[in-house]
């Protein structure tokens, strides 16, 4: 069953009098448990693409299902009720909070959640040591090392088990050893759980390591 | 809610050091408006208390020959040989008088003041503190009264009871004589108490404390404005002619002795007309009506209206630059914090529980930055001169007013900006 399905898909944006049109007819859908790469040329839309996925965007024209039902994003607010516990975002530079400790940047994925602080406790608990940063519980994200950020970025996208997790060059600021052990985590990730992965990247590696891959081309 | 108690809890308590200069301008923002409203409160309190109950409309006058003009001095001196010699126009005069006393908006009062030497007041030391003069021999000032001259100062009896026509006839030298005191004294006497009063021309006489005035009294003659409260004030009878005098030979004091004063109690009434009238009418001496109050009102209204308006403007400035500078802090703070906002939308948390958060923590130390101006209130002055709510319902408009542009920073935080690398 698809989990997602895009649908003559069409986006452009307006600089003045200039249109530039980003997708154009995009058709595609990623079945449940798919680890999909997203990749194309710089200003191809993967990013647009990205953000019509999350709900931060809308297309133009088009529609877009997502387990079964029409995606309507009409303000920011809706964007954000439709990530709430469906998808989880991965991003190159982590975007972790530098106030929080790692224990507290994972568990705001669950602050939304109705679960109690001994549930959200014990969800947090669980992700890291399965991440295997269980043991940087109290450290705060200056102090952590790359490879160490992503994953409690990782941590913090999956906490509350979301049905879809977007990423968009998550290895980009990682060197290749690192990179490796991210990959290993998503792949392990996708085929524990079945966690939907689309992942939006220009490296090979990452790309050749997904079941499937959709190129995009500039138009 | 748990995000916005939590999210509140952690920016209050993880970084005082970002928070020290946000509590530092609401502390100021907090003490301009208390300055700003203890001063328009001290400004309001001195005028209402002067002039509660007054208009700015004269209602006291003297009625007399006007020295100034040569040809009226001449009458009063010519009406002086009248009085002497009991001519004609002598019972003209009495008829003049009789016709404005009948005139129901027209009151003649007293205006003769005297002293006492406190040491010819038994137990007179006790009443030393309430005096203002320093002098070797400190002395209380006496006024003598008649029925109508509280209504003219616009005093009322707060203790006891105002003097009665008994008061007025009293000629027994076995009776004590009324007095009514000051407000100053009643923590020296109480009504009832008999004081013995030695008067050099008239000797001893003793004086019943019938009543006592109200707090902050004062009385306006010459358009200036005298305290009373310490003041004694007793019935034109007194200090008694032992050989007896003639309460009702008033006829002198009326136009030739500058003591006499007349009060209407409608003010719209043009004195001057109406005396005029009835003086043609009896082909008498042209008089004089010269306003004794208002004006003292009217400029100090003017001053105080001044004041107001320049403490006002103040205010104003100093509300507009607390509010700049507390948008300028509060809107670095939120482009500062912009990332943290977008990865909390991130997250699945809506921009309201942001701004809820945000707002319930400016809240919290609106009200830790309250207490420095408290504190230093009741440091100084014993006691809030400004009621809390005042102080809260001026500067929560100034916070509220600062927080926009922190809501508009946040308005533009989306996941957006994180994907795009725009804020990290």
């Amino acid at each position: 069953m698809a989990l997602l399905e895009l649908d003559n898909i069409s986006k452009s944006y307006k600089t003045g009098t200039v249109t530039t049109t980003v997708l154009k007819d995009l058709c595609f859908s990623v079945e449940k448990g798919e680890l999909v790469a997203v990749m194309g040329k710089s200003g191809c839309g993967k990013t647009t693409l990205l953000n019509i996925l999350a709900g931060v965007d809308y297309p133009d024209s088009g529609r877009y299902v997502f387990n079964g039902k029409d995606v309507v994003i009409k303000k920011a607010a809706d964007g954000i009720s439709f990530r709430r516990n469906r998808i989880g975002v991965i991003l190159q530079h982590f975007a972790l909070i530098n106030d929080f400790t790692v224990y507290e940047n994972i568990e705001l994925g669950l602050w939304e959640t109705n679960d109690t602080k001994s549930e959200r406790r014990k969800k947090v608990d669980e992700v890291m040591d399965r991440l295997g940063i269980l043991n940087l519980k109290n450290q705060y994200p200056d102090k952590l090392s790359g490879g160490e950020k992503q994953r409690v970025a990782i941590g913090r996208a999956i906490v509350c088990n979301p049905m879809l997790v977007l990423a968009d060059e998550p290895t980009g600021s990682l060197d290749n050893e690192t990179e490796k052990e991210i990959i290993s985590i998503i792949r392990d990730l996708n085929k524990k759980s079945e966690m939907t992965f689309i992942i939006v990247t220009h490296d090979e590696e990452v790309a050749a390591s997904c079941n499937r891959r959709i190129v995009l081309q500039k138009l | 809610m748990k995000f916005v108690i939590n999210n509140t809890i952690k920016s209050l308590l993880q970084n005082p050091r970002r928070i020290i200069p946000l509590l530092i301008n609401m502390v100021l923002c907090n003490a301009a408006v208390f300055i700003f409203l203890q001063n328009y409160e001290c400004l309001k309190y001195s005028f209402d208390s002067i002039y509660y109950d007054k208009t700015d409309i004269a209602r006291c006058y003297s009625v007399e020959f006007a020295e100034e003009d040569i040809d009226s001095f001449e009458s009063s001196m010519a009406f002086n040989t009248d009085i002497v010699n009991r001519t004609s126009m002598y019972e003209v005069g009495k008829r003049v008088y009789k016709e404005l006393e009948d005139n129901p908006h027209i009151f003649f009062y007293e205006q003769c003041s005297s002293g006492i030497l406190l040491d010819d007041i038994e137990d007179g030391g006790k009443l030393l503190p309430f005096i203002d003069e320093e002098q070797p021999q400190p002395e209380i000032h006496v006024e003598y009264v008649n029925e109508n001259n509280f209504k003219a100062w616009n005093v009322k009896i707060v203790e006891g009871r105002d003097f009665n026509s008994d008061d007025f006839d009293n000629l027994d030298m076995n009776v004590p004589v009324s007095v009514i005191l000051g407000n100053e004294f009643k923590t020296v006497y109480k009504v009832g108490d008999t004081i013995n009063i030695h008067d050099e021309y008239y000797g001893d006489d003793s004086a019943e404390i019938i009543g006592f005035l109200n707090e902050g009294a004062y009385l306006e003659a010459y358009n200036q404005l005298y305290s009373i409260d310490n003041y004694i004030f007793c019935p034109v009878i007194f200090p008694r002619d032992k050989e007896g005098i003639d309460k009702y030979e008033e006829l002198d004091g009326l136009f030739l002795d500058k003591h006499r004063r007349v009060y209407i109690d409608d003010p719209t009434i043009d004195l001057q007309a109406l005396v005029n009238e009835v003086t043609t009418k009896n082909g008498f001496y042209t008089l004089v009506c010269s306003a004794l109050d208002g004006t003292e009102k009217r400029e100090t209204e003017d001053v105080a209206r001044r004041n107001v308006f320049i403490i006002g403007t103040l205010a104003l400035i100093g509300g507009v630059i607390c509010t700049l500078a507390l948008s300028a802090i509060l809107y670095n703070r939120a482009v500062r914090n912009r990332t943290k906002y977008c990865i909390f939308m991130c997250a699945g948390i809506p921009l309201w529980k942001i701004n809820l958060s945000i707002t319930l923590e400016i809240l919290i130390l609106f009200v830790v930055s309250v207490f420095p101006v408290i504190g230093l209130s009741i440091y100084e002055y014993g006691r809030l001169y400004v009621p809390l709510w005042q102080i809260i319902l001026l500067t929560l408009p100034i916070i509220m007013v600062s927080l926009i542009p922190t809501f508009m920073v946040n308005r533009n935080c989306n996941l957006d900006l994180l994907i795009r690398n725009k804020i990290v």
